[in-house]
């Protein structure tokens, strides 16, 4: 929290209304947040908070929007902290920084205290707030009631019919909620549909002008560098390659599904190791020469390119028993192929059938790239004299995450992993995942980034897709990053990572640079959590979130100053 | 390289997969890449900052301002007042920019196309812009430029840079043509032909040694941007080099060089492979079959540059050539598509 002092100008009106309440009223008596000390007024008790538990609860209010339930959840949020910590009471540094779940936690509309009347003192905060909840017997009212007994009865009533109205309003207001996400869903399907459909309906219909109709991703993918690029990356393709030479016996006699085959390699590996049929399917002008190179090879007579889109072409056969394909993007799911292969596992695989990759696993790590720093965020501070802030990717308006090879000695963390995907059973829905992680540096650092990359696992039976998570996070399973990215997967499984431990691939890394760096010493940890998801504006793209804190070695939550940052990335 | 968003016109009204596209011009990536060509940078800023009698209480106009970078130069210069004028999103952080350095009274920015932006002078004195795309041409925005300069440009008025040439010359390259082209032989044991001659029809943008470079180097084409018309810009010239050392051919290679004339003194720099790397590096036709040449062979021909039909994006290139030379005479013509 941003602690400003005290805005007496902006409470002028409110101290004078608290003022007369306090003469002309005896109410129970509301307890501190922290400590056992009880005010009369909502006003004096946060002046108390403030100075002895250095929490400006209005100020915070205001600054973090807060609304009236976000002030009762986190009055009962600190109350349960109170009820649990008995050094509460001491406490002399508190902060909201606007974005805590429990903010949103209905868990926490409960009161922790039996009539807790700070409570209902909240409504009076800020009278903006709460104008339009509650009905009109604001506890302030009150205060004219000339009888005193009585009005303690006929509040106690008030109180009761307005903590009734709050319940209703909630769950209308939770209905709306439901409500607003369900049509949003509604309209970002709606979005992917026509933009997909959109590209599908001129690269079918226009032939050999496509390239006027724009369709950018599919076509830029008939571009010979881009599959040069793709098959000189020996991580990747060798990867395949290995998996399918090494498992004969699988393929023997099977039928394989190749989803965006491009040039057709993985096809043709598939052919010669065993498969009896290979369809290879791609939107785009390269299965002209997807074809001619099964022609060239002599494999057409396993293999049969067909053009169109996984969502509505139809196979010459009922089912597959594997479905390959190379569809990973940048930080895995940038581009959204993984959904045209979820696609085709749902319409064509047979039960018990293999994807391969069969799981992938995303993480991320924390660097220290002093180079990276100089080359990319403070050159714009004096380009050719001149300064251009505007241009940083990270700044409030545009702040992208980045992709670049970063050396491994830039790494100055333990990773975490922060997405496991079992191709068999993962869902397009569930590609937008959230996560919390926790780095523990390695060395006295500057961290500057976040890192993320990604691990693919080929398994031979989808039953067991990968390497448990367990074995993924278990000491021995990476020793200091000096892993090859052959020695990554025990036991016989194939697979290969884009981790900077690894070769370099096309994939590179990518970078989430902190809104601050943090001076973390050996043994420190960053901790936070991490939320990805499809860009509702685009699909291909990823808008990511991250809150991150910076814990001390060897301290346990509670026992150092949290101070939560959050930064929202692109990948566009 | 030139901003292609400014060049193009974009009809569609709703967002779709081509705004995406053209959009992306709009990142950083080609912003810093430009920037960060010093020799493309520092070669504008110097004709610009060391000719302040030349800008002076002068209006100019910065055609595809992209960051504005060239439009604070002009600033700097004692311009009187700058108007940048890009199709890009990325006006956007430009404006920014020049607020953040304080220079919001001396710029103003507008977002649009050349055509159709109104500006706030009938006559601008001068014209500066950074149109020039790979191959000199590709995705190039010099019609752009032209129609600023016949819209807007005083009589006696001046254009920065004001000159542009393009050369061609010829390479060793064995070792290299094999990694690109060679690959396609055998990929991880398949052969993938038709991908090769796909991959000889494209010119390779990359950079060359100049110690490859076995010929004479040859301009054959110069634009004076000052005079030149929209319809000079598709030619069809003769052009003839001579080999230097005894050699092979594996490719023509082509550069091009920018003057601005108009400084007090020229101000130029290359993108050949005997001068500093830029971005724009140099442009690689390669030849389906090797060539053994001999020093003081003549290669002759023509090269022909017009934009494609049905994509007026790309650029269709042909060079018809013919070596009457002691080893070895060969009689060609290869036909490329800048795509």
């Amino acid at each position: 929290m941003s602690v400003v002092s005290y805005s007496e100008s902006g409470f002028d009106t409110q101290d004078e209304r608290w003022d007369d309440w306090e003469d002309d009223e005896l109410l129970t008596p509301m307890k501190c947040l922290f400590c056992a000390t009880t005010f009369q007024s909502a006003i004096t008790l946060f002046r108390h908070v403030k100075q002895h538990h250095g929490f400006d609860f209005p100020h915070a209010r205001k600054t973090l929007n807060l609304d009236f339930y976000q002030s009762m959840r986190a009055v009962n949020y600190i109350r349960t902290l109170e009820k649990t910590d008995p050094k509460f009471s001491q406490v002399s540094q508190f902060e909201l920084t606007g974005t805590e779940a429990f903010l949103n936690d209905d868990e926490y509309l409960k009161p922790v205290l039996e009539d807790d009347t700070l409570l209902y003192a909240l409504d009076e905060l800020d009278l903006d707030d709460t104008r339009s909840i509650g009905g009109g017997s604001r506890a302030g009212s009150l205060a004219r009631s000339p009888m005193v007994g009585e009005g303690c009865v006929l509040r106690e009533r008030e109180l009761a019919s307005k903590v009734k109205a709050l319940e209703q309003q909630l769950g209308i207001k939770e209905r709306e909620v439901t409500f607003v996400t369900e049509q949003f869903d509604e309209y970002r399907q709606m979005v992917k549909r026509q933009f997909y459909d959109n590209m599908g309906d001129k690269t079918n219909d226009d032939g050999g002008k496509e390239k006027e109709g724009g369709d950018y991703y599919f076509n830029s993918y008939a571009n010979n560098d881009i599959h040069l690029q793709m098959l000189q990356d020996k991580v990747r393709t060798e990867g395949y390659r290995d998996f399918m030479y090494d498992s004969k016996s699988l393929f023997h006699g099977k039928v394989v599904l190749d989803v965006g085959c491009g040039t057709g390699i993985l096809s043709m590996f598939a052919a010669r190791a065993g498969a009896s049929k290979v369809i290879a399917v791609d939107n785009s002008d390269i299965v002209v020469k997807a074809r001619a190179n099964v022609a060239e090879n002599g494999l057409d007579n396993v293999i049969t390119v067909v053009r169109g889109k996984i969502e509505d072409i139809e196979l010459p056969v009922d089912s597959v028993d594997i479905i390959i394909s190379e569809w990973m993007g940048y930080f895995l799911l940038f581009e959204a192929m993984l959904d045209s292969v979820l696609v085709a596992r749902d319409r064509f695989l047979a039960p018990g059938g293999l994807l391969a990759p069969s799981a992938s696993y995303i993480y991320l790590t924390a660097i220290q790239d002093d180079e990276y720093m100089h080359d990319q965020v403070n050159y714009w501070d004096n380009v050719y004299g001149f300064k251009m802030s505007a241009m940083k990717k990270l700044q409030v308006a545009a702040k992208e995450a980045d992709v670049d090879v970063i050396p491994n000695d830039a790494v100055v963390a333990t990773r975490s992993l922060i997405a496991e995907i079992d191709h068999g059973t993962t869902t397009s829905k569930k590609l937008d995942f959230a996560s919390s992680f926790s780095v523990t540096v390695t060395r006295d650092s500057t961290v500057h980034a976040l890192l993320g990359y990604f691990d693919v696992a080929f398994s031979q039976s989808q039953a067991v897709p990968g390497p448990s998570s367990a074995d993924l996070t278990a000491d021995a399973y990476e020793k200091n990053g000096q892993v090859t990215d052959k020695a990554l997967w025990k036991q016989s499984m194939h697979g290969f990572t884009t981790g900077p431990h690894g070769t370099p691939t096309h994939w590179k890394q990518t970078v989430f640079v902190l809104p601050e760096s943090i001076v973390a010493k050996e043994g420190d940890e960053v901790r936070g959590d991490f939320v990805c998801r499809k860009s509702a504006t685009n699909p291909r793209e990823l808008d990511i979130e991250v809150a991150y804190y910076h814990v001390p070695k060897g301290m346990a939550e509670g026992e150092f100053e949290k101070v939560i940052k959050h930064q929202s990335y692109q990948l566009v | 390289m030139a901003d292609a968003t400014t060049a193009n016109s974009n009809k569609d009204s709703g967002m779709t997969s081509k705004d995406y596209y053209f959009d992306s011009y709009a990142h950083f990536g080609i912003h810093e890449e430009m920037l960060k060509d010093e020799v493309r940078t520092t070669s504008y800023r110097d004709s610009i900052i060391k000719n302040k009698h030349l800008f002076k209480d002068k209006i100019v106009l910065d055609v595809g301002c992209g960051t504005g970078i060239l439009s604070m130069f002009a600033a700097k210069a004692g311009a009187k007042h700058v108007i940048g004028v890009d199709m890009s999103n990325i006006i956007d952080k430009a404006k920014m920019i020049v607020a953040e350095n304080g220079l919001s009274d001396k710029v103003t920015l507008l977002k649009g196309k050349m055509e159709e932006v109104v500006l706030p002078y009938d006559h601008v004195d001068i014209i500066i812009s950074e149109w020039m795309g790979y191959f000199l041409l590709y995705e190039s925005m010099l019609d752009t430029v032209l129609v600023a300069r016949d819209k807007y440009l005083s009589p006696g008025g001046m254009i920065f840079p004001d000159t542009a040439t393009m050369v061609i010359s010829t390479i060793e390259d064995g070792d290299y043509r094999e990694e690109k082209l060679g690959f396609w032989d055998n990929v991880y044991g398949f052969s993938m032909s038709c991908i090769k001659e796909a991959a000889l029809k494209e010119p390779l943008v990359d950079t060359v040694e100049s110690r490859f470079v076995n010929s004479t180097p040859m301009v054959f084409k110069t634009i004076d941007i000052l005079t030149v018309k929209k319809e000079d810009l598709t030619f069809k010239v003769p052009f003839e080099i001579e080999v230097s050392r005894d050699d092979y051919v594996h490719a023509f290679i082509s550069w091009f060089d920018i003057e601005f004339r108009a400084c007090h003194k020229p101000v130029c720099f290359s993108t050949g492979p005997f001068a500093k790397y830029t971005h724009w590096k140099q442009t690689v036709f390669y030849t389906p079959e090797s060539l053994t040449v001999c020093k003081g062979d003549k290669i002759s021909g023509e090269i022909t540059c017009a934009p494609n039909g049905e994509n007026p994006r790309d650029l269709d290139i042909t060079i018809g050539f013919e070596l009457d030379g002691k080893e070895a005479k060969v009689k060609d013509s290869l036909s490329y598509r800048m795509c």
